[in-house]
């Protein structure tokens, strides 16, 4: 009954309600605040988590990313969307 | 000296006053002294916002007793809003009208958990001591009508163990984005309770099953935390991630502590906001400094290898039972005094009486 695999699909990512982002004038740091939690951010995540508007394909924040960064890596652009979407923290937007 | 970090939460006590009356509540058994009625104005609450966004809080918690007794509580959250600290509602929810959860939305909260005694409407009425079911049932679907992430927080005990899967339902059917099932901790009016709420072995094991269960097929988007029945456990819990590292509480008289429960310590002496800055608290005041890191231990903690991940377990709980706060936490099983755990336990189990000592006043003095 319990399925091992779950299928996430990348694409039309945006937050979840009540999951924003957030920058700490006393910290001078950016982070993710939602029910319960915190994290950090460091200026990649910043950018990839700031363009997720819940219209946007993987490809579209791939290329966004490609040229504001010379090296952007996509295995690590994918993970982190994973795990938010995981945790519940990103959603699936529009179909 | 310890590498002081910023707090990350604070916890605004509102008022300890509540329509409510569980038998576990976390508020101090004297509550309804002399020493709690003198709750802190508007203007100290909208000063204390403000000083604690600039320290570094990030999350927020509006909490009580009921904070929505506080008619001011929309202009501590806008002003909360203004700083970009993340706010958090806890309620019981009986007070939550439309009229003021629109108020609050606009206001710019950000999330709100509602605690749930039962999933039965007899149950739930009898543990929270009011009739309250239908009401909190309302609150949660208002909360969800308004697009706020809702958290169910389920306090577990003898009395619910046995329908967690009933309870589970219940919070999927309200669409529950977060749900924390939190087994009793024995403070205050839980430990004035503690042989009528001291789950059974099986009812635990058979709890630890469901709730992995919800959590693999995440019945709920946002995760389902379950917190241990520490007396059950081998180690204890890393009380608030450490004393003085991340939280600060305020008490409705603007007393300021590490911990929800830290008033129980009749040798700590707790600066007031009306004297000092958050600041300064966080930072010097003597009931923070007191447990902090690790060097105020005694062994067995101070030569083992876990001090840095559970600090000893629970200031509170050591006091509580064993008459030394810093003392090893009882709950481990390496504590010296592990066998008053053993025996509350088997006392526990031996019993089956269900008459409460609500929260109620106890002296009005
Ligand atoms: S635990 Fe119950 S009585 Fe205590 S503050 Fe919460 S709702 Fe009120
Ligand atoms: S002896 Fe102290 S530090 Fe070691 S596990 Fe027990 S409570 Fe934790």
């Amino acid at each position: 009954m319990i399925e091992e695999e779950r299928v996430y699909y990348l694409d039309n990512l945006g937050f979840a309600s009540g999951v924003r982002l957030h920058w700490s004038t006393a910290r001078q740091q950016h982070w993710l605040l939602f029910p319960e939690g915190a994290l950090f951010l460091n200026p990649t995540a910043v950018a990839i988590l700031s363009i997720c508007d819940g219209y946007r394909s993987f490809t579209a924040i791939s290329q966004i990313l490609s040229s504001q960064f010379c090296d952007v890596d996509i295995n690590q652009v994918q993970n982190l969307l994973l795990q938010m979407l995981k945790r519940g923290l990103l959603i699936n937007k529009t179909p | 000296m310890i590498d002081l970090d910023l707090p990350l939460t604070l916890m605004a006590e509102l008022t300890y006053r509540c329509p409510l009356r569980c038998p576990y509540c976390s508020n101090p058994t004297n509550y309804d002294s002399s020493r709690y009625r003198q709750e802190l104005t508007t203007e100290y609450w909208l000063k204390l916002i403000k000083q604690a966004a600039n320290l570094g809080v990030l999350q927020l918690g509006f909490t009580g007793g009921e904070p929505m007794l506080r008619q001011d509580l929309e202009l501590m959250v806008e002003t909360a809003t203004a700083t970009g600290i993340y706010t958090t509602l806890i309620t019981a929810g009986t007070l939550f009208t439309k009229d003021r959860a629109i108020k609050l939305r606009d206001c710019g909260l950000d999330h709100i958990q509602i605690s749930l005694q039962d999933s039965q409407v007899d149950k739930l009425n009898y543990i929270a001591g009011i009739p309250s079911y239908e009401q909190k049932l309302t609150a949660a679907r208002l909360v969800k009508q308004l697009n706020f992430p809702l958290t169910i927080n389920v306090v577990l005990h003898r009395h619910n163990l046995d329908r967690i899967e009933e309870i589970l339902e219940l919070c999927k059917t309200l669409e529950a984005d977060r749900v924390e099932l939190a087994n009793t901790q024995y403070y205050g009016w839980a430990l004035l309770n503690r042989d009528a709420l001291l789950p059974t072995l099986e009812q635990l094991e058979r709890a630890k099953q469901v709730v992995a269960i919800a959590q693999q097929e995440k019945y709920f988007p946002m995760g389902v935390v379950y917190v241990l029945p520490d007396y059950y456990e081998q180690y204890p819990k890393p009380c608030m991630g450490g004393w003085g590292r991340r939280t600060m509480v305020i008490a409705p008289n603007g007393d300021v502590l590490p911990c929800q429960v830290a008033a129980s310590i009749p040798e700590l002496n707790f600066d007031n906001v009306r004297d000092h800055s958050l600041e300064w608290i966080w930072s010097k005041s003597a009931a923070f400094n007191r447990f902090r890191g690790t060097d105020w231990m005694e062994e067995p903690c101070r030569s083992c290898p876990r001090k840095a991940v559970d600090f000893g377990g629970c200031r509170c709980q050591a006091l509580l039972l064993t008459g030394d706060a810093t003392a090893t936490d009882p709950v481990c099983h390496l504590s010296p005094q592990h066998h008053l755990i053993t025996k509350a336990c088997e006392s526990g189990q031996s019993h089956n009486s269900s008459s409460f000592r609500y929260r109620d006043r106890l002296n009005s003095s």
